[in-house]
C-alpha cells in the first residue's frame, strides 16, 4: 500500500467531507467555464455582427473619408463605384463587393424624431457581402426605392410598424434641407446595434437622390472566399490595384476601439472569474483546514508509527489532488454540459414587443462559444489551487512534535 | 537496553515553566515487561513520550543500545520510530477509515516490504492477537478491547526492539485488561521485545515484571518481581 492508495482510501472513507470540498471546487468551475463560453460568445457574436452586418471583411475609402468618418465627409467619397467594384472583383480571394451610401440623417414618424445614420445599399449585390436579408423579422427585405428598412428595437422608440411612413430628414451634399416620405417595408434584428437601433436602410438610389449624390457612394465592401488568416494578403494585392485614390482597412482595423472595449470587458471578466475562484478558494481552505485540523492526533499517531514530516505531507498533498481532481472533473463536466448547451441551444432573448397597435415577434438568440484551452487550465487550476491550500495547514500540522500531536484536540 | 539520564523536561504555558520531569535516571533491560505506575501529572507519559523520540526534554539524555536519541534530527527520530519503536496508546488511535488489516499494515508500508511479506506478517500477527477473523472490520466495528489488539498487533508488525503502552488499558472493562495483559505478556516472551507502560491501573502493576513508581516528576521506588 503506497502513500497515494493510503490517501485514496481516506478520501473516498471520508465521503461527506470530500463531497463538500470536491463540491466547492465543482461550483467555482462549473461558474468559470459557462462564463468563459458566454464572454467568448459575446465577443465572437460581436464580430460576426461587425463583419456580417456593417463592414465586410474589408472596406474601401475614398482616400482621406476613413480618417474623418465619424464627420460624414460628403466630399471626400468613391465616385467611381462600378469601375472600382469591377478591378476589386478580379483579384483573386475576393468572393464579393457592394457598395453603401452612409449619412447622417433624422427618422421623423410625425410625432417624435431620432438622429439615426442613413445607410443606401445596393439591392442586388448586399446580399452577396451581407446577412441583411436574413436579419428581417417582420415584412420583407427592400425591393425598389421609397422603401426603409429599420431595426425593430427603432421601430418600437418609434411605435411604427410594417406598411407604416416615416419621414427621413438630411441635408444634403449641397448643405440643403431634404426629406422623403417612405414606406417601411420591413424590420431587422441583427444584434448589431448599429442596424437594430440607429440605421435606416434604403435602396442606393433612394439614399443618392436624398443626398444630391448621384452616383456615389461611401464606401465598398468587400467579402473573401479565402481563409480569414489571408485577410491580410488580399488587403495589400486590393491596394496595389486601386491605386493612390483610396484607402482599405480591414474588418478588425475599423473596430479598434471596440476590440479594446472587449479587451476591458475580458480583463473584468476575468476578475469576476478570478473572486468567483477565490470564492471557491475560501471554501476548499476552509474544508481542508478543517480536515487537516480534525485529524492532527492522527497525524500524531502515524509520526509515532514513523511517518516522516515530508511522507505526511505528501500524503493528505495527494488527497488534496484527488479531491482537485475530482471536483475540477466534476466541474468541468458540468461547465461543458452549460457550454455546449450555450453554444448550440443558446439563450433565446425572444420577447415581445407591447404596444396597442403593435405586436412584432422578435427571434434573438445568444450563442456562447467554448474555449477549449480555458477548460484545460481552469481544470488544472482547480487541482493545484485544491493541492496548495492543502499544503498550508498540513505543513503547520506535521511540524508538530508528535506528542504535541497526540494530545491536539 | 535504554538508559535514561538526568531526565529533565519543563512544559512551558504562557510564561510561565510547569516541571513535569526532574533528573529521572534509569535503566530498561532488554525484554523487560516494566511498568511506570504512579498518579496523573507523576509524569509517566512524559517520560515515555521522551524514550520513545516523540517528545523532547529539556535536559538530559536518553541512550537506545548506547546511542543517544535526544539530539536526533526530526528525520532520524522518525527513522528509529519507523524500525526501532512501537506505540500502543490509551485511545488505540486507529485510523478509523482503514479497517484492522489496513491499520496494522501501515508501519510497513514505510518498509517498502514486498506485498507478500506484508501480507503475511500483517495477517499473522492479527492471528496472534486474535483478530484473524477481524481483517476487514474497521475500528467502529470492533469493541474496545479487540481495538486494542489491532494496536498491539500494529505496534509488534515491524518487529521492533521496544514496545511503549500509554495507559494500555484504561478504557477496558478489567476481564478484557487481563485478556490483554497476558496476550502483551505472551508476546514479551515470545518475541523478546522490550515492553514499557505508563499506567495507574492496579492490575497492570501485578502484571509487570518491574514496576517504577514515579511521583510529582521523580522516580519514588522501584521493585522488580
Amino acid at each position: 500500500m503506497k502513500l497515494i492508495v493510503m490517501a485514496g482510501r481516506n478520501v473516498f472513507r471520508h465521503t461527506r467531507r470530500s463531497v463538500i470540498t470536491a463540491l466547492a471546487i465543482s461550483v467555482g468551475l462549473t461558474a468559470m467555464i459557462a462564463m468563459d463560453t458566454l464572454m467568448n460568445g459575446a465577443d465572437k457574436m460581436g464580430m460576426r455582427n461587425i463583419v456580417e452586418f456593417e463592414t465586410g471583411q474589408l472596406e474601401i475609402f475614398a482616400k482621406g473619408y476613413y480618417r474623418e468618418e465619424g464627420a460624414f465627409p460628403l466630399d471626400t467619397v468613391i465616385k467611381q463605384p462600378d469601375s472600382l467594384a469591377a478591378i476589386v472583383r478580379k483579384i483573386p480571394g475576393v468572393k464579393a463587393v457592394t457598395g453603401r451610401l452612409k449619412f447622417p440623417s433624422r427618422l421623423s414618424n410625425g410625432v417624435d424624431e431620432l438622429p439615426v445614420i442613413g445607410i443606401g445599399i445596393d439591392l442586388q449585390s448586399e446580399k452577396t457581402v451581407f446577412e441583411t436579408p436574413r436579419a428581417v423579422i417582420a415584412g420583407a427585405f427592400l425591393d425598389g426605392p421609397d422603401q426603409v428598412l429599420i431595426g425593430a428595437e427603432l421601430a418600437g422608440d418609434l411605435k411604427v410598424k410594417v406598411d407604416d411612413i416615416l419621414t427621413v430628414l438630411v441635408r444634403d451634399r449641397n448643405g440643403t434641407y431634404n426629406a422623403f416620405d417612405l414606406e417601411v417595408r420591413g424590420l431587422l434584428i441583427t444584434g448589431h446595434p448599429l442596424l437594430d437601433r440607429n440605421a435606416v436602410l434604403m435602396d442606393l438610389e433612394t439614399a443618392r437622390n436624398l443626398m444630391a449624390m448621384p452616383g456615389r457612394i461611401t464606401e465598398l465592401c468587400v467579402m473573401t472566399a479565402d481563409n480569414p488568416k489571408r485577410i491580410a494578403a488580399i488587403k495589400t494585392e486590393i491596394l496595389s490595384r486601386i491605386g493612390p485614390g483610396y484607402e482599405i482597412y480591414a474588418w478588425d482595423e475599423l473596430n479598434a476601439a471596440i476590440f479594446r472595449i472587449m479587451g476591458i470587458k475580458r480583463f473584468f471578466g476575468f476578475l469576476v472569474g478570478l473572486a468567483v475562484l477565490i470564492i471557491a478558494a475560501i471554501g476548499i481552505i476552509n474544508t481542508m483546514l478543517m480536515a487537516v485540523m480534525e485529524r492532527v492526533p492522527e497525524i500524531g499517531t502515524l509520526k509515532a508509527l514513523g511517518f516522516s514530516n515530508r511522507a505526511i505531507i505528501m500524503m493528505f498533498l495527494y488527497e488534496g489532488g484527488l479531491i482537485g481532481a475530482i471536483g475540477s472533473a466534476v466541474g468541468t463536466f458540468f461547465g461543458l454540459m452549460i457550454s455546449i448547451y450555450l453554444s448550440t441551444v443558446g439563450l433565446d432573448f425572444s420577447r415581445k414587443l407591447g404596444g396597442a397597435d403593435f405586436n412584432i415577434p422578435m427571434k434573438m438568440v445568444f450563442r456562447g462559444e467554448i474555449n477549449p484551452a480555458t477548460v484545460l487550465l481552469v481544470f488544472a487550476f482547480g487541482v493545484a489551487v485544491s493541492v496548495l491550500v492543502t499544503l498550508l495547514p498540513v505543513r503547520r500540522a506535521a511540524k508538530l512534535e508528535p506528542a504535541d500531536a497526540l494530545r491536539h484536540v | 537496553m535504554i538508559e535514561v539520564v538526568n531526565l529533565h523536561k519543563d512544559y512551558k504555558v504562557g510564561k510561565m515553566l510547569f516541571p513535569a520531569l526532574h533528573g529521572i535516571n534509569m535503566k530498561i533491560l532488554d525484554r523487560e515487561f516494566t511498568a511506570l505506575a504512579g498518579p496523573s501529572g507523576s509524569g509517566k507519559t512524559t517520560l515515555l513520550n521522551i524514550i520513545g523520540c516523540l517528545d523532547k526534554p529539556t535536559e538530559g539524555e536518553v541512550l537506545l543500545n548506547g546511542a543517544a536519541t535526544t539530539r536526533l534530527t526530526s528525520r532520524e527520530k522518525s527513522e528509529l520510530r519507523k524500525k526501532e519503536i512501537g506505540f500502543i496508546f490509551q485511545t488505540f488511535n486507529l485510523i478509523p477509515v482503514l479497517t484492522a488489516y489496513e491499520n496494522v499494515e501501515i508501519p510497513l508500508i514505510l518498509l517498502n516490504l514486498p506485498r507478500d511479506e506484508k501480507e503475511k506478517r500483517v495477517v499473522s500477527m492479527l492471528r496472534e492477537v486474535g483478530l484473524a477473523d477481524y481483517l476487514k472490520r474497521r475500528p467502529n466495528e470492533m469493541s474496545g478491547g479487540q481495538q486494542q489488539r489491532v494496536a498491539i498487533a500494529r505496534s509488534l508488525v515491524k518487529g521492533p526492539k521496544l514496545v511503549l503502552a500509554d495507559e494500555p488499558t484504561a478504557n477496558l472493562d478489567s476481564a478484557t485488561a487481563r485478556e490483554i495483559l497476558t496476550l502483551m505478556k505472551d508476546l514479551n516472551e515470545k518475541l523478546q521485545t522490550i515492553f514499557v507502560f505508563s499506567t495507574h491501573d492496579r492490575l497492570v502493576m501485578e502484571y509487570a515484571r518491574r514496576l517504577v513508581i514515579l511521583r510529582d516528576g521523580r522516580i519514588e521506588s522501584e521493585q522488580s518481581k
